[in-house]
Formats: C-alpha cells, structure tokens, sequence
C-alpha cells in the first residue's frame, strides 16, 4: 500500500504536483494517465524518494526506496557492462545473493553482451528483469510497454497479472490506452499537477471516450484533410 | 563545419562552466597541468618518450570512437567529414608534438603526427561489440568498466614493470605498481547517475563501507602481480614496495570519499584544488579524508536515508 497525502512538488516557481491524494492498494494495478508533463514521472520520483516535495507518503514498508521497484521511462545503464553484470549490481544492492540470470532470463536477452548496445526495447526488458530479480514489494513501471515488441507485451501483462495475484502494490503509467486498461484495476487521470478522475474497470470505456473527445475535439477540422 | 567547431568550444565552456571555472582560466589551467605532468613524467622516466607517444595514441584513439564519428558522419558531408576528423586529430596531437620538439625528441614527434593522419581513417566499431573478461565479474561496476575501458594502459604498466626488472631499475617498476592505483583512483572520476546510488538498501556509512571494500578487494587482485613481481625481483626493497602499495590504498579510499563528497554532482574547483594539494603533499590527507568522509555522508544520506 502507498498512501500519499497532500503532494506538492515544486521548481522553482513552477508548481508540478498541486496537492495529491491518494491511497493505492496492494494487490491492485493502479494506472496512471496524463498528457506529456501532467506530472507522472514527477509523481513516482517522489514516491521513490528520489525527489524531495511537501506532502506526505506511508507503505507499511519503510524507507519505501528499499522495497520498491522503479522502472524508469528511459532506463539508464553504464558504459562497458554486460546485462548479466547490470543484473548482479541490482541484486548486490539489495544484498540478494543470486547469479542465476540465464535460468530466469524470460525475454531471452542476450546477456553477456554490453547492455548499452541493446535496443531500446531489449533495454527496458533488462531493466524490468532487474526490478523484478530484486523481488520488491512496491512496483513502479513508468511506460513498461514502451518500444516492447507484441511478444514481451504479452509476457509483461502475465507477469503484471503474477504480480497483482501476490499482493504487490503496482502503479503503471502508459500513454497506450488500451494497454492499461487490460492490465489494471483503476485508472487515475493526472491533469496539471492534480488527480481528476479515478476509473474502475467497468467505466474505463467511457473515461477513454472522454479522453478522446478532450483530446481531439475540433483539432482535426483544422487539418482540412 | 565552422559552427562545428564553435559547439565544441560552446561544449567546453559549459563544462568548466559547470566546474565553477571560466573558460579562458580553464584552458589556462589545462595547458599548465598538462606542460607540468610532461616535465615530470621526462624528469623521472627514462622510457619517457615511449610512454608519451603511447598516451598521444590513446588520446586520438579516443576521436575514432564510432559514436563520435557517427555523429559527424551523420550531419556533415563525407568531404567535411574527413576535414573535420584531420582538424580534430591534428589539434589533439599538437600538444604532444610541440613538448616532444622541446625534449628533442624530433623523431617521435614526427611518430605522433604521422600515426594522426591514418588514424582519421580509423574507427573503432571494431572493437564496439569485443567483450574483454576481467577477474570483476562479480563485484560491479567500478572496476569493471574502468578494468575494460584501461586495458591497454595497464598492459603497458605490466610490460614497462617487466622492463624496470630486466634491466635492474627498481624506480620504473615501483612507479608502475602505483600507476595502477593511479589508474584504479580514475574509475572514480566521474559520478554515476543516481539510479545507481538509489538502488542500495545500506545507509550511507553502510554504502561507503560497501564502495571502499569492493574497492580495496578489486584493487588487490589489480595490483597482484606487478607487487609479486617486484617482492620477488627485488626482495631487499620490500618496505618500499608495501609503502607504495598501502599508499595506493589510502589514496583510493580517499578518491572514493572524495567523489561521493560532491555527489551527485562533481567535485567543484576548490574540492578539485584541496584534493589534489593533499595527493602532493599525502600528509595532509589525515585532515583531508575525515573532511571528505562526513561530507560524503551528508550527500549520500539524501538520497540513501
């Protein structure tokens, strides 16, 4: 469970996150929707500590950063390492004692190439099998299905789906609709800095109309196509 | 291609910039450092010369890296390509041209001028996708990346350390076993990006433990052979030779807690200046590392605690 209350994240004199409250479960899928700087990175950095803000965020686990999983949108690696290697240093902070990667390696990556030579798609699938490898309690996935072949979407719902099934607490953000809504419970739209709208399942279509109709709205007409 | 060139300048203000240093002084600086560490290296070598080429060869190796040429291959045409990569070769190999026409060494600086030009021809896509194995597999990253990325220079080390022994010069091998702690200290030049701080679970005591350990455990196996080789060629020099080794040690613990004193970002001018005076002057490191240690803990507890 991740309870945010009242999350103010500022910079400079720019306002970024406008009083954000929440409480997200565990063992729920919780999705998060929003126009490019809505402020979704911004809110899971400050889940992951990694920002500071005003506000307050609980879990039964504490600190939150040890027990949670952050994939980020565009995972970063270093220089001269193999992804067997990037695996190991995920595990070894968090002190888990474990070289079996190939056994575990589902998306069958190549893993004793350097990771910087991956594509962009086989990069977030390592970074995903790091967090996963690091067995979290908390999993935040910013664009999980970003630049993933249709193959590993699959596999990463399932392994979503295994997550929820264990009670894991999972906040996903995604601009692909249609991928959210097959993997998650609820959908909270974020609009400038603030929640707007919470979905469940059963009205998940009808906030993906609305959506629609802000988004487009008469914009085409002005194409003239 | 002009503005080409004037975006490298732009480039390196903004570092020095970024550094709390203008651009002018930097280059100053630079030129200063650089005529300084070729006086000293020619001063206390005899194989001065060979090194020197060496490191001119691996500085222009540098400009045929293949995402560097990319990117120029990708923007210009292929007649501005090859200007811009003789321009580019030409003015890094000058300034080892010009010191090594001031030691009289005009052969080898006619060497480094004619290795230059091929190598604008050169790009290293070949060695892009080589894996080369190091004894670190299973204590990532620092040692690593600085192991792959080094390995020629400590190669060289290893061979110049077997000359010192084969022609009795105790001084070239003894300075070879602290060139690799040297090179060892470089693998913590630059901070890492705060993901991979952010990861661990230790708190920041736990997390400098944890850093100068592995670093101490790496530099070890690094430095294993060149100290046997030097226990066993010259055994009546052994309190020199352990001295070197356990002042290799003091100075990595201190690059560590000086690296992280600034983290996540780099260390500025005045910890850049204070550092370096304690590295030519070591007893001021007592004071030095404490200073470091408790800044470091400051910076890493934002990000671990």
């Amino acid at each position: 469970m991740i309870e945010i209350n009242e999350l103010h994240k500022s910079f400079g004199s720019k306002e970024v996150l406008k009083g954000i409250s929440y409480n997200f479960t565990s063992g729920m899928v919780h999705g998060i929707v929003g126009e490019n700087g809505a402020g979704k990175t911004t809110l899971f950095k400050c889940i992951a500590g990694m920002e500071n803000y005003k506000g307050t965020i609980k879990s039964e686990y504490y600190p939150i950063k040890n027990h949670m999983g952050f994939l980020t949108t565009n995972p970063e690696f270093l220089s001269k390492i193999t992804g067997w290697e990037y695996l190991k240093l995920l595990c070894i902070a968090r002190k888990i004692d474990t070289e079996d990667f190939e056994a575990q390696n589902i998306f069958e990556l190549p893993l004793n190439e350097y990771a910087e030579n991956y594509s962009t798609g086989m990069k977030k699938k390592l970074a995903l099998m790091g967090v996963l490898l690091q067995k979290n309690d908390l999993y935040v996935l910013d664009e999980p299905f970003n630049g993933v072949d249709i193959h590993s979407n699959i596999l990463i719902n399932e392994i979503i789906n295994k997550l929820k099934a264990s009670k894991k607490t999972i906040l996903i953000s995604s601009h692909i609709f249609s991928s959210l809504s097959d993997s998650c419970d609820e959908i909270h739209l974020l609009k400038e800095g603030k929640f707007v709208k919470h979905a469940t399942k059963d009205s998940f279509e009808s906030l993906n109309n609305e959506m629609k109709e802000f988004v487009i709205g008469d914009r085409l007409n002005k194409l003239n196509l | 291609m002009k503005y080409y060139f004037k975006l490298q300048y732009l480039r390196l203000q903004r570092t020095l910039s970024e550094l709390g240093i203008a651009a002018p002084l930097g280059i100053f600086l630079g030129i200063v450092i650089f005529i300084a560490i070729s006086k000293y290296l020619f001063y206390k070598l005899d194989f001065a010369n060979y090194i020197y080429v060496f490191f001119a060869i691996i500085s222009l190796l540098n400009l045929s890296d293949i995402k560097h040429v990319d990117k120029i291959k990708a923007i210009f045409s292929a007649k501005d390509y090859r200007k811009i990569r003789f321009i580019e070769n030409l003015a890094l190999s000058l300034p080892f041209v010009f010191y090594l026409v001031y030691e009289s060494q005009h052969l080898m600086a006619a060497s480094v001028l004619s290795i230059a030009v091929p190598l604008t021809f050169f790009e290293s896509n070949l060695i892009k996708g080589v894996k080369i194995p190091t004894p670190f597999k299973k204590w990532p990253f620092e040692f690593i990346m600085g192991f792959r990325k080094t390995f020629p220079l400590l190669l060289l080390s290893f061979v110049l350390c077997i000359i010192g022994v084969q022609v009795d010069n105790f001084n070239l091998s003894l300075f070879c076993l602290g060139l690799v702690f040297l090179i060892a200290m470089t693998f913590y030049f630059k901070p890492e990006k705060i993901y991979f701080t952010w990861i661990h679970t230790r708190n920041a005591n736990g997390f400098l433990k944890h850093k100068v350990l592995l670093a101490f455990l790496c530099v070890s196996i690094m430095s294993l052979p060149f100290l046997l080789l030097l226990l066993l060629s010259f055994p009546s020099n052994y309190l020199w030779i352990l001295a070197i080794q356990m002042l290799g040690y003091v100075f990595l613990l201190s690059m560590i807690f000086a690296k992280y004193s600034a983290y996540p970002n780099e260390m500025n001018v005045p910890q850049g200046l204070l550092y370096g005076l304690s590295l030519w002057f070591p007893p001021m490191l007592l004071f030095v590392i404490p200073i470091f240690y408790f800044k470091s803990v400051r910076q890493l507890k934002q990000i671990l605690e």
